[in-house]
């Protein structure tokens, strides 16, 4: 097992473990705004190595999502968004890849491809789950007002941690 | 088997994720009750949609037959409406145009005094008149007396007052039934000669010999009998079949052709 797959795994158990045990149980409202929910486990998907097969990264991606499903007793909900933007990462990273391209093995992470690059990329990849996940939740576009002021206000409190973690931790891989 | 691994190879990473969502979906409309909530109500708003639509379409196909059936069943309703002599629904006994059935209901009450009435909720504006008889499913009730405009009016049959004209229906001998004011359930009908072939249990009927009752209403059961003393009638004692402690509906009758009678019979006199 090399260091990569090693401190992937500790990545996955640490978000999982952040995203129940703590970010779970924080309600953020105001008055009756009560739209902000922070979800950064995203950052999973969002960092897996470049070099990881793609269909290997959708399974594994849905079984971090169940995994956060069985603790937000939401069976499914949080799953079929990371299955998404699980498929969708490989469009969105040839959408932006820079013009040396990628070397093969390494976590699109702002150390590895700079900030310029990281913002776009985890901003849509995070955006577009937040979309996801809260049409799911809500499962009808009856509550379409609902559904956008949950993807507004938690992205942008969820994006802002993501940002704060690539800061403080270089991940390489 | 080398294309379908080149396919898989191909399109594995959209069948993992469309078979990834299928399976979260599945979950999420079992396992989640808004969630499933919604999905049950939209299936149903689809699926009933569609249906409506081909209930439209099988009834439009199926008119012909429909019209058929209508025109049968209609020249069935025109066949009974013959029988029964054109009369409405309201007529229960009588199939006779003579006499036409107001429906009414006891407004109130009384079987304990010796002369008792009861009171209809039905009056002049309903072409109440005075004379009338009063019937129920069971039997005769009374007549009227008076009326005004929204009620009226009845001798029961628990008035000493009352004489009915009533008819063995056996033997058709016929006499005057009169209440002697003691029991609410029994009547007594006078006027049988003794040499009559009666027997409890015979069937006592309307005689149809006054212009207020049709023919054959039933009154009552014989009960019991003897012989009138110093008389050669028989005294027969009469159990009503209508409980006059207990109306609540009932029908007022009207003799249409009562004016005409009653003309013929003071030109006569």
């Amino acid at each position: 097992m090399n260091k990569a797959v090693i401190s992937n795994i500790w990545r996955t158990v640490l978000f999982i473990a952040l995203q129940v045990l703590v970010l779970m149980s924080v309600k953020i409202s105001f008055g009756s705004f009560d739209y902000i929910h922070i979800i950064v486990y995203p950052i999973i998907i969002i960092l897996f190595p470049l070099n990881v097969p793609r269909p290997l990264l959708i399974l594994m991606s849905f079984f971090v999502g169940m995994s956060v499903d069985i603790f937000y007793s939401s069976v499914g909900v949080h799953a079929s968004a990371c299955v998404f933007i699980a498929y969708i990462r490989d469009y969105v990273l040839k959408y932006l890849e820079p013009h040396g391209g990628y070397s093969i093995d390494i976590s699109p992470s702002s150390h590895n491809l700079g900030f310029q690059w990281f913002l776009p990329y985890s901003c849509f990849m995070l955006f577009v789950f937040m979309l996801f996940y809260f049409s799911v939740e809500a499962f009808s576009f009856v509550f379409i007002f609902e559904i956008i002021m949950n993807t507004i206000a938690s992205f942008i409190f969820s994006i802002i941690f993501i940002l704060i973690h690539q800061f403080i931790f270089n991940t390489t891989v | 088997m080398r294309n379908l691994i080149a396919l898989l190879i191909r399109f594995g990473s959209l069948i993992t994720f469309v078979v990834l969502e299928f399976i979260c979906f599945a979950f999420i409309v079992n396992f989640n009750t808004s969630q499933k909530d919604i999905w049950v109500n939209s299936s149903n708003l689809f699926s009933g949609t569609i249906l409506e639509k081909k209930n439209a379409v099988s009834t439009f196909l199926k008119l012909d037959d429909v019209n058929k059936n209508l025109q049968e069943e209609n020249a069935r309703l025109k066949e009974s409406l013959l029988l029964a002599n054109g009369y409405s629904a309201e007529i229960m006994v009588d199939t006779n145009l003579q006499y036409k059935h107001i429906p009414a209901s006891i407004f109130s009450q009384e079987y304990r005094l010796r002369n008792n009435h009861l009171t209809i909720n039905k009056g002049r504006r309903d072409n109440v008149k005075k004379d009338m008889g009063v019937i129920n499913e069971d039997g005769i009730v009374g007549i009227i007396k008076s009326t005004s405009a929204k009620y009226s009016l009845a001798i029961s049959l628990l008035n000493t007052q009352t004489r009915i004209s009533a008819r063995i229906k056996s033997s058709n001998y016929f006499g005057n039934l009169l209440w002697e004011g003691r029991d609410p359930y029994m009547m007594t009908l006078e006027s049988i000669p003794r040499y009559a072939e009666i027997k409890v249990g015979d069937t006592i009927v309307t005689s149809g010999y006054s212009t207020i009752f049709p023919r054959d209403l039933d009154i009552g059961v014989i009960e019991s009998f003897e012989l009138k003393k110093g008389t050669s009638n028989l005294n027969i004692e009469v159990r009503l079949t209508a409980d006059l402690t207990n109306l609540s509906s009932v029908y007022i009758i009207e003799n249409k052709d009562k004016e005409e009678i009653k003309a013929l019979e003071e030109e006569n006199e």
